[in-house]
């Protein structure tokens, strides 16, 4: 780590914690492998940077603790929009994504009736366990179902590809950043919501906001409900971000001891701890994906649901 | 606050547009073209295992018809020899028998013919006797003999010859 050199200024694990999030810039590891441009929006203007020393060249904003922020008052601007190192990752996760799924697909284009190799082997084991353990037994209408199909494939395997990139040495993971977990709520809430509208139809979709009870109760039940709509895609949110960030700080604890006792023997400790972790991070990888797409297709179920 | 706990819009609102774009990408150019392959496997696994059953159940069907197309073919067999053969020896016991027939039958005549001739024989050979005799007692006896008498008395004497004999 990139802070391990810094130990003297006496607070390793707050700079090991900075390694977390993102920058401007794309990283791996902790080296800084390439500028990325800076988008401002601020008061109404647009403010475009292939890098930050582009920008602070241009005399109205400077980089302050990794962010941008005006030269005048020292205050961030409206919106960053900047390119950032975990958009770059989740461009990398897409890309690699992209190239599995064509190269399986080369091979349904020549002969869709082949049992599955390879590659294909492995996405297709997930694409129907996917469809048939979680999507259909879930979402009780069969057009729905395979109309989001094509959503929650792709939840899966966005959130699975960008938690083991995280997981590669060097890598960043994107998926823990709680915008990044946020947006992938948003979208489920969307789709939650809008399926449940588009099954049952608005008035139901109304109506289970009662909670299925009398009506002198909706003074109580309506808010819980609502809230109720909002925490789910809340914990959804969060439940991915800690998830995947919690053993990154735990791989970073147990790597910070070194350092806060200074000595090279608790190494083989923390070695032997780390790998554990890791290996468990990997297990976490895949388990987030599925219980982040599981639990869309239940809370869609629940919500398309004809009778609370 | 920690770097990392930090909310950026910037970042929510790529990775919407990342997700966004990637998403109507896959589901147009690999979920589509995937589902629809998996849907037409899956339907030809079922129409084969369909037809498989479905084969079995004819060959099962042409087995026993076989089966017993057999069993009737052999026991028209088993008849048809069981028949021969008893035709064969029906034929084979006639056969001795009318050999055994025409045996006799020849023998009787054969044994007939033996008698016939004999007594031919003898008849002639008496006749010639008689001749003979009648002859040379006539010319040794001409005057004293009366032919008939003498005759009868030859007679006599050869049937008491023939008796013996």
């Amino acid at each position: 780590m990139s802070a391990a050199h810094t130990r003297s200024d006496g607070n390793v694990f707050t700079h090991l914690l900075g390694e977390l999030g993102d920058h401007h810039g794309f990283y791996v590891g902790p080296y800084k492998v390439a500028e990325l441009p800076i988008i401002l929006w601020d008061n109404g203007q647009l403010h475009i940077y292939p890098s930050s020393a582009a920008m602070e060249a241009g005399r109205l904003y400077r980089m302050e603790q990794g962010h941008p922020v005006r030269v005048t008052d020292g205050q961030k601007p409206t919106l960053d929009l900047s390119i950032t190192n975990l958009v770059v990752y989740q461009w990398i996760g897409i890309a690699l994504l992209g190239l599995f799924l064509w190269r399986s697909l080369r091979r349904y284009r020549q002969n869709p009736l082949e049992p599955p190799r390879g590659l294909q082997n492995a996405i297709e084991a997930i694409v129907v366990f996917l469809r048939d353990e979680v999507v259909r037994p879930n979402i009780g209408s069969t057009g729905l179902a395979n109309g989001l199909l094509p959503y929650f494939l792709t939840l899966f395997f966005f959130i699975l590809i960008l938690n083991l990139l995280g997981l590669i040495p060097g890598g960043h993971t994107a998926t823990g950043s709680l915008a990044v977990t946020g947006a992938l709520a948003l979208t489920a809430f969307v789709v939650i919501n809008g399926g449940a509208i588009a099954t049952i139809g608005f008035k139901k979709w109304l109506q289970h906001l009662l909670g299925g009870g009398p009506l002198w109760l909706s003074p109580i039940l309506v808010p819980i409900e609502i809230i109720g709509m909002f925490a789910k895609a809340f914990a959804l949110c969060v439940r991915l971000f800690a998830n995947m960030t919690a053993g990154h700080i735990a791989l970073l604890s147990l790597v910070g001891l070194i350092f806060f006792f200074e000595t090279v023997l608790i190494a083989p400790i923390s070695v032997a701890f780390s790998v554990f972790v890791y290996c468990l991070e990997t297990l976490v990888a895949f388990l987030q994906a599925y219980i982040f797409t599981i639990l869309t297709a239940v809370f869609l179920g629940l919500a398309s649901e004809e009778t609370h | 606050m920690p770097n990392f706990l930090e909310v950026s819009p910037g970042l929510l609102f790529w990775t919407l547009v990342n997700f966004g774009i990637f998403l109507i990408l896959v589901a147009r150019y690999a979920w589509k073209p995937l589902l629809q392959a998996l849907e037409q496997r899956e339907q030809r696994i079922a129409e084969s295992l369909n037809y498989a059953e479905q084969a079995r159940r004819e060959a099962e069907r042409l087995l026993q018809e076989a089966q017993e197309q057999l069993r009737v073919a052999q026991q028209e067999m088993q008849r048809l020899v069981r028949e021969g053969k008893q035709q064969a020896e029906a034929f084979l016991r006639e056969a001795a028998e009318q050999a055994e027939h025409i045996k006799r039958q020849k023998l009787e005549e054969a044994e007939r013919e033996i008698h016939r001739q004999l007594e031919r024989a003898y008849a002639q050979l008496y006749a010639d006797v008689v001749n003979l005799v009648l002859e040379g007692t006539t010319q040794l006896l001409q005057q004293t003999l009366d032919s008939t008498a003498h005759r009868q008395l030859v007679e006599s004497f050869l049937a008491e010859v023939a008796r013996h004999n």
